[in-house]
């Protein structure tokens, strides 16, 4: 059995440096997810969220502190670990291989691993698809889909590697409300089957509360935690539970302690960064 | 039966096309390059109704009469009017007599021997030209595009030769090949560099039109260095790859007819130069025209291969 996914995030800070004006992204960030958690980051545009999952992912080194994966050092001043299958990330505006269709996009993981031999990855895949709800589309090319049905497909191809963490980057953001709560349906009931970690960016706060078990408050940049909310709602949660009273305390809640902080961004100006 | 009103009658033949049509329609404007749909009507049925949806609009008639008023220009400018300058120019009445006639008086016809003959070499020359083209230029293009220090090598050396116009090669090409091999491969090697030179540069460009999303994704899920060759560089390469073996193509046609004026035996270049030389002057025009059609015919075959290997690109939506 492999270790459950525990991410420990400690006093990590991150300079950029473009055209020689240093801009420090992230400033003495930590946090602790423990194995299994959904834990939802909000913040205002340019508050380093994304900096920090591009450094789970291993696309980004930090210029200070460390980040561990079960215990590993994944990510630190020294080095940073190439990024894996074992935390799969989920891209903003989607990366599913146009040139490959939904099938061959899922077994994608399995057969270059040398996990599985082409077939048995399709078949794999085949299930996991079905078994997700996605079944009859497997020959269609990603162009053929709606950005609902693209997103799932990508939510399926990280899952079939069974990573140890999900990293999901603002997926829903390019979707109207209907389709987003759908798409959030979906990513609740999966997270239900697997109970993977799962680290996810978002600016939306009624999307945070309604898939979270703790929302993350990031601070205007530079970035560091600025509160934490639990979710006590049980799962499996649906829609329903999105009129309740407790979720709206919640809301106002996690709405004051971030418009304080997109209030300051708004007023700095400053271009976002990657 | 017998009682069918007479203005029925062929009825349900035309209602069957009509319905066929109409599915096809239907096909067409929900679901744009599903290939289910595509399997559930006959090839057949669908070309007959993208032909006559072609002919329903107004732009084939008018690139007809776009040709038609180019060769009227001809023949008045030759043969009706004489223009000077033009008079002694072959007319479009000459032309056409000489190509379709049964005994030519200068050897080229439709039914000669001779006239498939030259064709037959110039595609052969340019097909060998196309393919080590194709096999050389396409793996550097990718490797250009994909590994930034091989393409800090590679790259100004290839921009210092490609403006060399192909002409200027001849001599060098002549020296190479001096009695090392036959004396088709100068030819070829001419024919050859233009279309490389199209080749490796598209292809580069191609690798580098990939979103850097792509290699993210595909580090993420496990690739090795050949997985994201083979399953990123290369098929997100594609629409690029074929616009630059369609370009190179055409260039290619252009660097073989120069070569094949200077040194050759055989092909269309050589009966245009040839026919010059012999005051042959309705060959000339014989052989200038098939060179555009066969052209055309390389560049369509070209774009067909491209579009079924890429269904997934918009552009080659049904």
């Amino acid at each position: 059995m492999t270790p459950a996914g525990a991410i420990n995030i400690h006093n990590v800070s991150k300079v950029y440096d473009p055209g020689g004006a240093n801009v420090l992204a992230v400033d003495n960030c930590s946090m602790d997810i423990a194995p299994g958690e959904f834990c939802v980051i909000v913040g205002p545009s340019g508050c380093g969220k994304t900096t920090l999952l591009n450094a789970i992912a291993g696309f980004h080194e930090i210029t200070g502190g460390e980040i561990r994966l079960d215990g590993r050092p994944i990510c630190t001043r020294e080095f940073t670990a190439e990024p894996g299958a074992d935390r799969i990330v989920v891209f903003q505006n989607g990366a599913l291989f146009p040139w490959s269709t939904v099938l061959n996009n899922v077994a994608y993981g399995p057969v270059v691993q040398g996990a599985a031999s082409r077939p048995e990855a399709k078949q794999k895949a085949q299930s996991l698809l079905s078994e997700l709800g996605l079944s009859g589309i497997g020959g269609r090319y990603p162009n053929e889909l709606s950005s609902g049905m693209r997103r799932r497909v990508e939510i399926a191809r990280a899952l079939i590697n069974e990573p140890k963490v999900l990293l999901l980057d603002e997926p829903f953001r390019a979707m109207d409300a209907l389709t987003k709560g759908v798409a959030q349906e979906f990513l609740l009931q999966a997270y239900d089957r697997v109970r993977k970690t799962v680290f996810f960016i978002t600016h939306d706060l009624e999307e945070a509360i309604f898939l979270a078990d703790r929302v993350l408050v990031m601070t205007t940049r530079p970035g560091r935690i600025k509160q934490t909310l639990h979710v006590d709602f049980g799962r499996p949660r649906n829609f329903k539970m999105r009129a309740s009273k407790q979720y709206l305390a919640l809301k106002t809640q996690v709405f004051e302690a971030v418009r304080e902080e997109a209030v300051s961004a708004f007023e700095a100006g400053e271009r976002e960064l990657a | 039966m017998a009682d069918t009103p007479r203005r029925n009658r062929g009825c349900p033949a035309r209602r069957k096309r009509v319905e066929r049509a109409l599915s096809v329609v239907a096909i067409d404007t929900s679901r744009p390059s599903r290939p289910a749909a595509t399997g559930q009507i006959s090839t057949w049925s669908l070309s007959l109704f993208r032909l006559r949806h072609w002919l329903s609009q107004s732009s084939p008639y008018l690139g007809f009469l776009g040709v038609a008023g180019l060769v009227l220009l001809w023949y008045l400018s030759t043969e009706f009017f004489n223009v000077p300058r033009f008079n002694k120019l072959p007319g479009p009445v000459s032309v056409w007599r000489e190509f379709t006639s049964a005994s030519p008086t200068f050897g080229i016809s439709i039914y000669t021997p001779e006239y498939y003959m030259h064709i037959f070499w110039s595609i052969w020359r340019v097909l060998q030209a196309f393919f080590w083209a194709t096999v050389l230029g396409v793996p550097l293009g990718l490797f250009m595009g994909w590994k930034r220090t091989f393409r800090d090598y590679t790259f100004p050396v290839l921009e210092i030769v490609r403006p060399i116009p192909v002409l200027a090669w001849v001599p060098v090409a002549i020296l190479i090949f001096a009695g090392i091999a036959s004396r088709e491969a100068p030819v070829i090697f001419l024919a050859f560099l233009a279309t490389f030179f199209a080749t490796v540069l598209n292809t580069m460009l191609g690798v580098e039109s990939i979103d850097e999303v792509y290699f993210r994704a595909a580090r993420c899920l496990g690739s090795k260095s050949r997985h994201i060759f083979f399953r990123v560089v290369l098929p997100g390469a594609l629409p690029f790859i074929f616009t630059g073996l369609q370009i190179g193509v055409g260039v290619g046609w252009f660097s073989l007819v120069a070569a094949e004026m200077i040194s050759g035996e055989y092909g269309l270049g050589f009966l245009i130069w040839d026919s010059y030389v012999l005051s042959q002057f309705p060959v000339i025009i014989i052989a200038m025209l098939t060179l555009g059609v066969v052209g055309y015919a390389f560049s369509a075959i070209i774009r067909i291969i491209g579009s079924t290997l890429m269904r997934w690109t918009d552009r080659s939506a049904l």
